[in-house]
């Protein structure tokens, strides 16, 4: 499905990615752990074209998408979230969520101000649908709601909700219960399994150890950029070279 | 140290703090933890004085500083380390380190001497001290962030969620250093979402729910006591209390898989197209000859369309022959079609044919054997191993289901647990006990199971991973809400018909949406109902099949009803078995309405694709005085969904249907829930138009 | 569904299109109520006003960006026209629309460049092109007939009809309002304009959501600048005389002070600004001299207490306070 080839990204001289190279299987959850500095959100902006990496390959559904923009990648159908929120604030729930349709809204602008009767009825199928997406995370109530003045974690859901609802191929998850208490973790948690059993290829960049252990169907670490293990979780779990680099100090602070 | 009394706070009308007391004496480190939007941030910004109270008043060394501007704070030796870090991207590191001083108005040296501090408490800074603070990671932001504060030397320190968003190896150092600061005497009111860290890392501690002080005390108390370690702590440990996030790292419930045990292989052997004609060849030729020896049905039948057996040379011949019909079964009650002596007959099966006569086939002991193993074969294509438990949910007796779905399972090596039909509370604590991995049922049981599970919201306690069902039309949206209730299980949609053996002559694969079909057992040709002509590969129309190797009531093209199409091409699941599509409908039951003739299953498809409505749906058909016909459908909204969205849905599905199958419908909305389920097929369709004039 | 539903619905359906008609048809019959020429020449003000304001108000409120030289666009129209009419003689409506083409290429020229820059750097690109132009316009005499301006155009006329009083010119130059105002609405309603919603609120993100964020903010550009430049056609032919008083910075800076207190990315409330903005000046004539005084602190006010505009900011704060109250009460 996504397959890097040797991806690298240097900022100014100082490498934050290094030779890094997976792939990503149709269907399944990928987890990206790693500790902080790793690299693991430059590798979701070089994967989603915020950045462009400096060697490497990308490459989705055996199309070549390395040095296309941002917007070209998000139309291939990868969709992503961000780490810190990038919602619409003044926008309500229901619009932000609605966004996430702007590639099948139709992008010409003449069309969209004659506004004839076919773009009408889509436009009643999009709100449906992202009605539909906001009953999926429990969100129906607030729809009308201006984003901004939600709780953190209603915007994670309206977030995600967004990410869905235009049946992305690929989404790209940039710490999905950050700042989330153990209850809302836990019911993110379930949407993500939710997604995964719906035939959604995630990519999940997650801290959350358990939630990556009992999601993830495959396991890749990074550590000061380079990819240090790839495999299921209990692979992973075992591997002496993680236990120490991510997990190692487990036991003192136990 | 900080004393805070009755505190008030309040955002716009909302309000965020109700009268809170909290205190931090020198050299302490309180804690401050609560659930998202507790309002601990909001505390911190009002001793910050970056919100203004609307009651209460802070005292800061018995001083009070209750709304002074953020700069006086600094001055009088308070230090914020926010929530999110908000180090400034676009400066670098050291002018983020130089900027936490800036209200002091620092001689050189003094700024010089304390960024050496800083440095020495977090050397990875310094090493990074000319990089742009934005393109730090997480880790290194949060130290810029702490380092930052402790530029103004603060005697009390605000650390804002210090942990949020960072590894678990980052968040030791950072406690680390939390730990390090306490010992040199500066006083911590420390903001955690990590309620087991920050108890650990603290003497007292505040437990802040919907703006109020909950609980209070020696964090080591706190962290002890039972009742609050269930309602905060997660799942924290007695022996382990920082271990919440970590801990359960070595024993995650992934299920473990056993070892694969020995598994038979079920799959044809043939390896090409042309492998399977020659085959398919040889069948209809010993079937003709077989049917028209061993049957008078047949011989008549073969005889009156003027063909013989031996004038069929190849599979194209096979167009020349009659059509058999379900007409032609029911006239041969009770042993129709027969062709074997009843000395080799072992069993009857009958159809649940509500109309008319059953329809009984006769089975040889080859013939039972045949289907057992293409039934085997169909749990092999759905991935079941001998390993699974499968409860087998439909009917025993006379029918074919339960038997076919037994035999197979046993052939296969599976465990079957066969329940039958109905008894819903059986059958839940069967999946509850057992364990069950597989569930074999109509369409119409597995939702109304699925619902039963919801209601119990017991999905997490089932096994469930796969659900074999079939003998009726499902819905797209049906399936989706069966999957999802049942804890997300994978639906295979198997087909087949008493005439040709019973169920099991093919299965959806695991690539799902199309059928395989054992083209080494039957041949499979689609038909114009109409005009009884073959369709073009990939067009819809009439199921006919004609048996290789069936002996005891071998079929030649019998008509089935079932409106299906060819899928061409190999499937991307590997198998070269050829496919068809989920069974669409049936060819006499297709709605005549205003001329236009319309199949249920399409209208089931067009709402299937309208997001906000339900699986369950009723087709009314009337007519009215003027002898005008009325279609009016009633559909159940999706779970949840408000009554309020009812007008945009029926415009959207009236729109869609319109569009589709040009004809206006009226359409009414219930609630979900209301439309009655039952176990067996459901009766979608209601007729009430008169047949036939009254005179 | 039960009757009221179905007309609530109804009424639910179709709010845009209802509101616009009501207002379309309170402007029919505004002629026969009103008939002081004067009067009547404010509202045909305000309407040219309205124009010029919806189209930046996409560009400004909507795509998030910032333009102060959108008078230069309404001068080139207004100048195109006058020298296309009497000048070279040309018909007047394929002028108005040619010139409306130059005027498109134009701001796509300007655009493919400055848009590339964001916030202080645009404004200043765009103030820069307004003074440019300006100069032109004084300094050309030959062409602009300089700073005396530049009389003698005719008015509008359709078959033999001409457009060439107040009433006249009242259906004329609202009609044309009243369409821009429909394709502003539209367009806003669909994808494209939660596009650029997404856009003003943060590019990444709508990068993220497939919106390409560099061709939609040109192509918005190039929308209000031909909107800018009709209306300034208008204007040249109802007052028959343009000069390059009106076509000066602090018209780009009024223009925006119209946005910013009718709301930013509300499109009825680029209505309000217009108006109250054109009205403003008949209200205070005693501070005609400090007329650029009132509007700069009116500015700062409005950016400092509803930085989001007047009518939207207030609208935004009732918002907020119902959702909030209805998250207490949720949580209580």
């Amino acid at each position: 499905m996504l397959r890097l080839e040797g991806v690298s990204k240097r900022f100014g001289g100082l490498p934050a990615l290094d030779d890094v190279s997976f792939h990503v299987p149709r269907g399944q959850v990928t987890a990206l752990i790693g500790p902080n500095g790793a690299g693991k959100s430059t590798l979701i902006n070089c994967i989603s074209g915020v950045l462009q990496p400096t060697e490497g390959q990308v490459a989705f559904a055996g199309r070549q998408i390395t040095g296309k923009a941002a917007h070209q990648i998000a139309r291939f159908g990868i969709s992503r979230t961000f780490q810190n929120l990038k919602l619409f604030p003044r926008l309500s729930v229901l619009d932000n969520v609605l966004t996430g349709l702007t590639c099948e809204g139709g992008r010409s602008m003449c069309m969209a101000m004659l506004r004839l009767p076919y773009l009408r009825h889509r436009e009643r199928r999009l709100r449906l649908r992202a009605m539909e997406a906001l009953d999926r995370f429990d969100l129906t109530e607030k729809a009308n709601w201006p984003a901004g003045v939600l709780a953190y974690g209603d915007k994670k859901r309206v977030e995600l909700a967004r990410a869905t609802v235009g049946n992305p191929q690929l989404i790209l998850l940039d710490e999905p219960v950050a700042g989330l208490n153990a209850e809302e973790t836990s019911a993110v948690g379930e949407q993500l399994r939710r997604l995964r059993l719906a035939g959604y290829t995630l990519l999940l960049v997650e801290h959350d150890m358990d939630l990556v252990m009992e999601i993830a169907d495959q396991v890749v670490v990074l550590d000061s950029g380079r990819c240090i293990a790839t495999g299921t979780p209990d692979q992973v779990r075992r591997n002496p070279l993680v236990l120490e680099a991510y997990l190692g100090r487990m036991d003192a602070t136990a | 140290m900080l004393n805070i009394n009755n505190l008030t706070a309040h955002y716009g009308a909302a309000q965020a703090l109700f009268g809170v007391d909290l205190q931090v004496k020198a050299g302490e480190t309180v804690a401050l933890v609560g659930a998202n939007g507790a309002g601990k941030s909001t505390l911190l910004k009002c001793v910050m004085g970056l919100v203004k109270p609307s009651g209460g008043r802070i005292f800061f060394d018995g001083r009070e500083t209750t709304a002074r501007p953020p700069a006086y704070m600094v001055r009088q030796g308070v230090a914020l380390s926010p929530e999110g870090r908000e180090v400034f991207g676009h400066l670098s590191v050291l002018d983020n380190l130089h900027l936490g001083a800036v209200p002091l108005k620092l001689a050189r040296g003094e700024l010089t001497a304390r960024l050496e501090e800083v440095f020495s408490r977090f050397a990875k800074l310094k090493e990074r001290r000319e990089q742009l603070a934005g393109t730090l990671s997480g880790g290194e932001q949060q130290m810029l962030a702490m380092g930052r504060a402790l530029m103004a030397k603060p005697r009390l320190l605000l650390l804002d969620e210090p942990s949020l968003g960072l590894a678990p190896l980052i968040t030791d150092e950072i406690f680390a250093i939390i730990h390090q600061l306490a010992r040199a005497g500066t006083s911590i009111l420390l903001v955690e979402q990590n309620a087991a860290r920050a108890l650990s890392a603290s003497d007292n501690a505040y437990l802040l729910a919907n703006g109020r002080i909950v609980e209070q005390g020696a964090s080591s108390k706190l962290l002890n006591d039972p009742a609050l370690r269930s309602a905060f702590l997660g799942a924290a440990s007695q022996d382990n209390p920082a271990a919440s996030r970590l801990g359960a790292a070595g024993l995650t419930n992934i299920r473990l898989e056993k070892p694969a045990m020995h598994q038979q292989n079920f799959m044809p052997a043939f390896a090409s197209a042309e492998e399977l004609k020659s085959h398919q060849l040889a069948g209809l030729k010993w079937t003709l000859t077989h049917a028209y020896e061993g049957s008078s049905f047949y011989r008549e039948h073969l005889e009156k369309a003027g063909i013989k057996p031996e004038n069929v040379a190849s599979l194209e011949d096979l167009q020349k022959l009659p059509f058999t019909t379900a007409e032609d079964l029911r006239a041969g009650y009770p042993f129709p079609l027969r062709a074997v002596p009843f000395e080799q007959v072992v069993r009857i099966h009958a159809s649940s044919g509500t109309t008319g006569k059953r329809k009984v086939l006769s089975y040889t002991q080859k013939d039972l054997d045949d289907w057992t193993h293409f039934f085997a074969r169909c749990y092999q294509m759905a991935g079941v191993t001998p390993l699974d438990r499968v409860q087998i949910a439909v009917g025993y007796g006379v029918w074919t289901a339960g038997m076919g779905f037994q035999l197979g399972c046993e052939k296969m090596g599976a465990l079957a647990v066969p329940v039958g039909p109905g008894n819903i509370d059986m059958q839940i604590q069967f999946l509850l006990d057992f364990q069950s991995t597989v569930f074999c049922s109509t369409a119409s049981m597995a939702l109304l199971m699925a619902e039963e599970i919801h209601r119990r919201g017991i999905a997490d306690q089932i096994a469930v991973r796969k659900i074999i069902y079939g003998s009726e039309r499902s819905s797209v949206s049906m399936r989706r809400k069966i999957s999802e209730l049942f804890g997300g299980a994978e639906l295979f949609d198997i087909t087949g018909l008493t005439e040709l053996y019973g169920p099991g002559t093919g299965i959806e694969c695991s690539d799902h949406d199309c059928i395989h079909y054992w083209a080494d057992y039957y041949i499979l040709e689609i038909i114009d109902p109409e005009t009884l002509q073959p369709v073009a590969d990939g067009e819809w129309g009439e199921m006919v099949v004609t048996t290789l190797c069936k002996e005891g009531s071998p079929l030649i093209r019998y008509r089935t009803r079932d409106i299906t199409r060819i899928i061409e091409g190999p499937c991307s699941c590997g198998s070269i078995l050829p496919r068809h599509s989920r069974i669409k409908g049936r060819s006499d039951d297709t709605l005549k309405f205003r001329g236009v003739n319309i199949y249920p299953s399409s209208i089931d498809t067009i709402l299937s694709a309208v997001p906000g409505l339900g699986s369950e749906y009723q087709i009314h058909l009337t007519r009215d005085q003027a002898g005008r016909d009325h279609m009016r459908l009633v559909v159940e909204r999706a779970e949840g969904v408000a009554e309020g969205r009812t007008p945009e849905l029926t415009h959207e599905a009236v729109h869609q249907i319109k569009k589709q199958l040009m004809v206006t419908v009226e359409l009414e909305l219930v609630h979900y829930g209301n439309l009655p389920r039952s176990e067996r097929k459901s009766q979608r369709v209601f007729d009430s138009r008169l047949e036939g004039d009254i005179v | 569904m039960t009757g009221r539903q179905k007309l609530l619905y109804f009424l639910y359906l179709h709010r845009t299109g209802l509101a616009v008609t009501a207002l379309s048809l309170s402007l029919l019959v505004y002629p026969l109520v009103q008939d002081n020429p004067y009067n009547l020449g404010l509202s045909n003000l305000i309407a040219i006003h309205v124009i010029v304001v919806l189209g930046l108000n996409l560009f400004v409120g909507y795509a998030g960006q910032i333009s102060l030289g959108h008078a230069a666009f309404f001068g080139l129209g207004a100048y195109g026209s006058a020298i296309g009419c009497v000048t070279l003689g040309l018909p007047p409506w394929p002028t108005m629309l040619f010139v409306a083409l130059l005027v498109a290429l134009v701001a796509l020229l300007i655009g493919v460049p400055a848009l590339r820059l964001s916030g202080h750097y645009l404004a200043m690109a765009t103030l820069g092109c307004n003074i440019v132009v300006h100069t032109v316009m004084l300094q050309w005499d030959e062409v602009t007939g300089g700073p005396s301006g530049f009389s003698g155009i005719p008015p509008l006329a359709l078959g033999g009809f001409a457009f060439d009083d107040e009433v006249s010119f009242h259906y004329l130059v609202w009609s044309f309002a009243l369409v821009s105002l429909l394709l502003c609405l539209n367009l806003v309603r669909s994808g494209v304009g939660r596009g650029l919603a997404a856009l003003a609120g943060d590019e990444t993100a709508a990068e993220a959501l497939g919106v390409d964020t560099r061709r939609a903010k040109v192509k918005v550009f190039v929308l209000s600048a031909v909107m800018a430049s009709l209306a300034g056609s208008l204007f040249a032919h109802c007052y028959g005389f343009v000069s390059p008083d009106s076509f000066g910075i602090f018209t780009s800076a009024d223009m925006v002070i119209m946005v910013v207190i009718g709301g930013m990315g509300s499109v009825w409330g680029s209505l309000f600004g217009a108006g109250f903005m054109t009205l403003l000046p008949e209200w205070m004539d005693v501070f005609e001299a400090y007329k650029d005084f009132v509007h700069g602190g009116i500015l700062v006010l409005v950016l400092m207490f509803l930085p989001q505009g007047l009518i939207t900011g207030l609208l935004e704060q009732v918002k907020i306070k119902i959702a909030l109250r209805r998250r207490k009460d949720a949580a209580a």
